[in-house]
């Protein structure tokens, strides 16, 4: 009964229906209601996306790969999304005090929120695997059981990936929960995992390298030399696949042969591996659980000689505390800076023009170098402070609200601290690209102008998101720093930099560098505007 | 001090909120503001400080309207919340050197009140530990001490004296008094009504946004009867 309880409290508010069905304001209700509804289409993008990929990949004669295929793309993104999320899932400051002091055991708490980390599991799993498995069966003929099939996979499939994720979860808890340094501790350890991630994936890719297969078949012109091609290229990656993770083989034929007693077995596996996961976790629950939140108390101040300082750096200082007691929002963010500079020290290692030729000729004469400025500036973008500098104030908002500050003292220190905190990246960058990649004049410019900019841009637009969509009642920053609107938003702002990229690539010759004058003043009139609203802008409507 | 005219403020979607609030606080008053839970105390607290804003009427504090100036009634005034929600991620000497630099107060001074003050209150030692580990009531005290480092000549409090041990209770009482003598003016919400009947001399009783009554505490009050059995028959 507790365990039900506790799952119905879990979904509650998922994707924030509950406040969308009970909130009185209208302007709030219609914002909530919009951002459910962007919600839905990129949904039924993802969808959409799976489709078209899968009839893709059956006209190359690559259809029996399908199912797996996409089985273990959803597991991938399953697990991807569950190691980052895990820990701040199962493990939360904001109602500790309230379960330790109801009649509910450890196990049950942690039953409810791997299960709240699978259900959001699922609901992606559905977008992926419902439309590729349809689109089999329509290319094969399959009969109704096929189709029947696909549910029962549907809920079967994320729950290894979810297990795993949280032990993820608990193996990162009981590191910091062991550690006097906690944010540090899981800062490193995130990044371990993000660096990690990419060199297995290299590794993998290397080995597997279902790469650009199917996008070098949408650019070359579709005749059977090219399609039998390809389709033995698949097949031949995917055997090597296979061999290296027999798992996938045993997958695939289940799914291709729609045995329900091989789904069954599996299904009956990943439950045991799940109930056991959770059993476990739940017994450490609570002692992980208070050793992550204690705080240290000594008790043995006194006052000394007490300084002054100017307005805004007492507010800079703010943000820096806000910003540092928080292993959330420093591991979110970090991210992209420690990324560009690990890219810039790869430059130097490889030659980005060799990689791409070697997946297959180019139907177009391009030279992904000239594209290295705006990539840079794309990992650097990936996720601002600013996104959720506003709404992480939370329950503190009264305090700056109640004090004789300006929107824009306010504002303007938060921006100012995003752009002190990436100076040091940037700049680690830019004398790392020194060595690493040659460059004549106009290049060095564009290398130290373009990700600059893009900086600078990218914090205005997460300070323009946070604006339009604050959310100050939170309970756990997660809400506000990973499944924020403003940040989803924000992210989404980073597209225009994908364009030129790709813009820089394909334009070669002194062509390239009108684009990057281009980019120069499309970007700076864009931050201009940015800031002029930000500085105008008007503190009392975020109520 | 304060003057609340002909105050609206209603929450959209809803017919809750406060109505026709006309409030008249002079320096040198402490004026207690009472009624039943969601009569619309916070609301009135928080549409005079500035954090809500209000959809009719006027505040005018110190001679200058809220809305044309709200910085320079912010300068004067200071707000002490019911839930004493503060940086938990800074130590306490921390959070009243950020309030104390706002304020544009001179080290000397902040020193001198936080040392003044937190000897008072007995949280001296306290300072130096992040504020998450405060228990309620620390942080409690915390607040007040830092709404009077800039020495508000209007403190507004909802109510303040939940949480604090009855010594506490007492020191705020004595400050309190110290402030108003000095020419300053206090209004806040309470519950505690023996409180607001010794420690007051104005009282305004509020009920479902609508104010029931407001003045002196011995023309509200009338002889013989005590200010709960008022509150009991209005409510």
């Amino acid at each position: 009964m507790n365990i039900r309880t506790l799952i119905k409290m879990e979904l509650i508010n998922f994707l924030g229906i509950n406040e969308l069905r009970h909130v009185k304001d209208p302007a709030v209700k219609k914002q909530k209601g919009f951002l459910f509804g962007v919600l839905l289409v990129l949904y039924l993008f993802l969808a959409g996306y799976v489709v078209m990929q899968s009839v893709l990949l059956g006209k190359i004669g690559a259809t029996k790969y399908i199912p797996v295929l996409y089985f273990v793309l959803a597991g991938m993104i399953n697990l991807a999304v569950g190691i980052y999320r895990a820990k701040a899932a199962i493990y939360r400051e904001s109602d500790l005090e309230m379960v330790s002091a109801l009649p509910i055991d450890g196990k049950s708490i942690v039953a409810s929120r791997v299960f709240r980390m699978y259900f959001d599991n699922l609901i992606v799993g559905l977008a992926v695997i419902i439309p590729s498995m349809i689109v089999y069966g329509i290319k094969i003929g399959c009969g109704v059981l096929f189709y029947i099939s696909i549910l029962p996979v549907c809920i079967v499939s994320p729950i290894l990936p979810t297990a795993i994720a949280a032990w993820v979860g608990i193996i990162f808890a009981a590191i910091i929960a062991r550690n006097r340094h906690k944010v540090l501790t899981e800062v490193i350890l995130v990044l371990v995992v993000v660096i990690g991630s990419f060199a297995v994936s290299g590794i993998i890719s290397s080995k597997a390298g279902v790469g650009t297969v199917s996008s070098l078949a949408e650019r070359k012109e579709l005749n059977e030399e090219i399609n039998a091609e390809l389709s033995r290229m698949i097949s031949e990656k995917m055997v090597s696949f296979e061999n290296a993770f027999p798992p996938v083989k045993i997958v695939g034929e289940m799914l291709t042969n729609t045995d329900f007693a091989e789904l069954a077995v599996y299904a009956l596996i990943s439950l045991a591996v799940i109930i056991l996961t959770s059993l476990i976790i739940g017994k450490y629950f609570f002692s992980i659980s208070r050793r992550l939140f204690v705080t240290e108390a000594h008790r043995d101040y006194s006052i000394s000689e007490l300084k002054k300082e100017s307005v805004m750096k007492a507010l800079i200082k703010k943000e820096a505390s806000r910003y540092f007691s928080s292993g959330i929002y420093v591991s979110n963010t970090i991210v992209g800076p420690v990324m560009a500079v690990v890219f810039a020290v790869a430059l130097g290692f490889v030659d980005i023009d060799k990689i791409v030729k070697s997946a297959g000729e180019l139907p177009i004469d391009m030279k992904f170098e000239n594209a290295i400025p705006y990539i840079l500036a794309l990992v650097f973008c990936v996720m601002t402070l600013t996104a959720s500098s506003v709404s992480i104030e939370g329950k503190n908002w009264w305090i700056v609200r109640t004090m004789p500050l300006s929107a824009k003292d306010i504002l303007g220190a938060k921006i100012l601290f995003n752009l002190i905190f990436v100076a040091p990246f940037y700049a680690l960058m830019e004398i790392i690209l020194l060595f690493t990649v040659n460059a004549g004049p106009l290049e060095r410019l564009w290398l130290i102008l373009v990700p600059g900019l893009a900086i600078l841009y990218s914090v205005l637009l997460g300070m323009m998101c946070n604006l339009k969509f604050p959310k100050f009642n939170w309970e756990n920053e997660t809400e506000v720093v990973k499944q924020g609107a403003a940040t989803g938003l924000s992210m989404l702002g980073v597209l225009p930099l994908i364009l030129f990229a790709g813009g820089a690539a394909v334009i070669t010759g002194s062509a390239h560098h009108l684009l990057s004058v281009g980019y120069i003043v499309v970007m700076s009139t864009i931050c201009w505007v940015f800031y002029s609203k930000i500085s105008r802008f008007d503190i009392q409507k975020l109520d | 001090m304060l003057v609340i005219k002909n105050l609206d403020k209603i929450y959209k979607g809803t017919d809750k909120g406060i109505r026709d609030i006309s409030i008249n606080v002079e320096a040198g008053d402490i004026y207690a503001f009472i009624g039943h839970n969601g009569a619309g105390k916070t609301t009135l607290l928080k549409s005079i400080t500035g954090i809500h804003e209000f959809d009719s009427g006027e505040v005018v504090i110190d001679g200058i309207n809220i809305k044309d100036n709200p910085m320079e009634v912010k300068r004067r005034i200071a707000y002490i919340p019911d839930n004493p929600d503060i940086y938990e991620f800074m130590t306490g000497i921390q959070y009243l050197q950020f309030v104390a630099d706002i304020y544009n107060v001179s080290a000397a001074e902040r020193e001198q009140k936080i040392t003044e003050y937190a000897d008072k209150f007995e949280i001296t030692s306290s300072f130096g530990d992040l504020i998450s580990s405060y228990s309620h009531g620390m942080k409690q005290k915390l607040v007040i001490i830092s709404a009077l480092l800039h020495s508000p000549k209007l403190l507004i409090m909802d109510e303040p004296f939940v949480g604090l041990d009855p010594k506490a209770a007492f020191i705020l009482k004595e400050i309190m008094r110290e402030m108003t003598e000095q020419g300053s003016a206090i209004f806040f919400s309470t519950h505690v009504l023996e409180v607001a009947e010794k420690l007051c001399n104005k009282v305004a009783i509020i009920k479902s946004g609508k104010l029931l009554a407001s003045g002196m505490m011995s023309e509200v009050v009338k002889d013989g009867e005590s200010l709960e059995e008022l509150f009991m028959e209005s409510v």
